[in-house]
């Protein structure tokens, strides 16, 4: 018992505390500190136009509820969420499928496939910007394809634009998914596998009753930074549209920036907080399980 | 067996029609930035009739002040990611050993950063006041906050499976803390400290939502995405220097992934999967 005690000491005299405090000040002074203040000024008038700062209480949120600009745009982010979630997961798990095994060949195309996701979103923007334009390539094709003149306006359709730009994003961030199920399936034991074909499984089977099941801390993973990740989205929407045509695709975080550059500091304040809530109620519960599990592991 | 190789081809017929995806948006990129204004008018994936890559490169590198911009990216990247692995692992060094309840608080807080959107309302307005508003060290110091939290996550994850006791031989022989990070626990972090470095590289150097807060007011200081999308602002009509401008813009960084693919992709899964 003393012996255990010395020990432990032992370790705490080699970790002495003050290691950890040049991250927790840079940290709580540039991250924490600024998400404390923001919850205060969230509840106040404050903008560039005056002096000062006033408590207006709910006002804010009260604003953006009735305007309707919150159900709007909590609308148009949902469905790019929802879009890229999905898709991104059921293509990252065929493709994962399909160039699981490491061979020269398979990682020559897993490296072609994740190539998109090392440069920047805004890069993409600009080039998918021509090529979906009315007289870009994708119509091009498909009017070479269907032998019709196709001029559709990609990006300048308020019912149907956020799935494109969505599309977008899962084209660029499909790769780093696959990746992940790799991994997932590659970490499947190989005698559960040689069980199942002396069981006599066949592909099918063995892909529903064996591989799927097992992978499901890997799709658990991907969903949850795929739902993160579309929920903060501002690069791809800003660059693609700038939240346009009207405001049909206008998501949380270029809403924030609009109000922001108009100098109403409080309101922008009141729409970062409402994002804040929302992704961690979100996103905690599910966040914690996994990092638990991560740490015991 | 005869089938099994049909079924092979037929799988790899179908990879490389979804690999055509990925290929010609980057042949497209690649092309259209030697053609000349008139013939990237409506980007097409032909061959340029005139070839006029010199001299657009040569516009896009003096107008779009692609040089300072890569200078300043270099710095601000650069910069960020020394600190933020100094801090981190120091950081690590002690969250990954002691299991007291405050330290444990500690490492929640910090966690939370990791899903948690940053304020960049409140962050930009801090920096104004400060006066490090597009300067080089509120870039870093906002972007050092912003993406420590998960190479902290990490590296702490990878510090508790390191073993005890070389540490506890090395205080026996008299060193001290700082000489058991130094010499000890630093060279034994070195997969998880790889794993960081790449994934916050890129992560900062693509960035764009910080630097339009906090660079946009200051053209010297712009980053290269965001020399990008004023240059794009600016010459919305000449789309051959617009994607000479795309090119070079993601240079830095495909010539990175060419060298060192398998650790850039193995760094950002890893990084994925554990945050």
């Amino acid at each position: 018992m003393i012996k255990r005690k010395k020990a432990f000491n032992a370790i705490d005299r080699i970790h002495p505390f003050y290691f950890a405090i040049p991250a927790m000040v840079i940290y709580g002074i540039f991250f924490v500190i600024p998400i404390l203040i923001n919850f205060g000024t969230a509840f106040t008038d404050w903008n560039t136009y005056q002096t000062g700062a006033n408590f207006t209480g709910l006002e804010n949120f009260i604003k953006f509820i009735r305007s309707g600009d919150l159900l709007r745009v909590t609308r148009s982010t949902f469905l790019f969420t929802v879009t890229v979630v999905l898709l991104q997961n059921v293509f990252g798990f065929f493709m994962a499928l399909a160039l699981e095994k490491n061979t020269r060949l398979n990682n020559f195309f897993r490296a072609l496939f994740f190539a998109p996701a090392v440069i920047a979103i805004v890069v993409w923007g600009y080039l998918f910007q021509t090529i979906l334009h009315p007289r870009g390539l994708l119509n091009t094709v498909l009017s070479f394809i269907f032998n019709t003149d196709i001029t559709t306006a990609w990006l300048g359709n308020v019912n149907f634009t956020i799935f494109i730009v969505g599309l977008v994003n899962v084209w660029m961030w499909t790769g780093l998914s696959m990746m992940i199920y790799v991994a997932a399936i590659n970490s499947i034991p190989e005698e559960i596998i040689e069980a199942a074909k002396i069981d006599g499984l066949g592909y099918f089977g063995m892909i529903r009753r064996v591989i799927i099941p097992l992978v499901i801390p890997g799709l658990t993973i991907n969903i949850l930074i795929s739902t993160i990740g579309s929920l903060k989205v501002f690069d791809i929407v800003m660059v693609l549209t700038k939240g346009g045509p009207g405001r049909a695709t206008q998501v949380f975080n270029t809403w924030i920036y609009e109000t922001f550059g108009q100098g109403l500091l409080g309101y922008a304040s009141a729409q970062n907080i409402f994002l804040i809530v929302l992704i961690s109620l979100i996103a905690f519960p599910i966040y914690i399980q996994l990092s638990k599990r991560v740490v015991e592991a | 067996m005869r089938r099994s190789r049909a079924v092979f081809f037929t799988k790899y017929i179908i990879i490389s029609i979804i690999a055509l995806m990925i290929i010609i948006p980057f042949w497209d990129m690649i092309i259209n930035s030697f053609k000349t204004p008139e013939e990237s008018a409506i980007p097409s994936i032909s061959l340029p009739t005139k070839w006029q890559a010199a001299e657009n490169y040569r516009t896009v590198i003096e107008r779009g002040k692609l040089v300072n911009s890569f200078k300043n990216g270099v710095i601000i990247s650069g910069f960020s990611t020394l600190l933020i692995i100094i801090i981190s692992t120091m950081a690590a060094f002690v969250v990954g050993r002691r299991k007291e309840k405050s330290i444990k608080i500690v490492f929640f807080l910090f966690l939370m950063g990791i899903i948690t959107p940053p304020s960049f309302i409140v962050m930009t307005l801090m920096l104004k006041y400060m006066g490090l508003l597009g300067t080089y060290p509120g870039m870093i110091l906002i972007f050092t906050a912003t993406f420590c939290p998960f190479p902290i996550f990490i590296i702490t994850g990878f510090m508790s499976t390191l073993p005890k006791e070389i540490e506890e031989a090395a205080v026996i022989d008299g060193a001290t803390p700082m000489g058991v990070f130094t010499r000890i626990t630093l060279p034994l972090l070195r997969p998880a400290v790889a794993t960081s470095f790449i994934w916050v590289v890129i992560k900062i150097w693509n960035d764009f939502l910080f630097p339009i807060y906090i660079l946009a007011g200051d053209t010297k200081k712009y980053t290269m995405i965001l020399s990008l999308f004023f240059f794009r602002g600016q010459f919305y009509t000449a789309w051959n220097l617009v994607f000479a401008n795309l090119i070079l813009v993601s240079l830095p960084v495909m010539i990175a992934f060419i060298f060192a693919q398998r650790h850039i992709v193995k760094g950002l899964t890893a990084g994925a999967v554990k945050g």
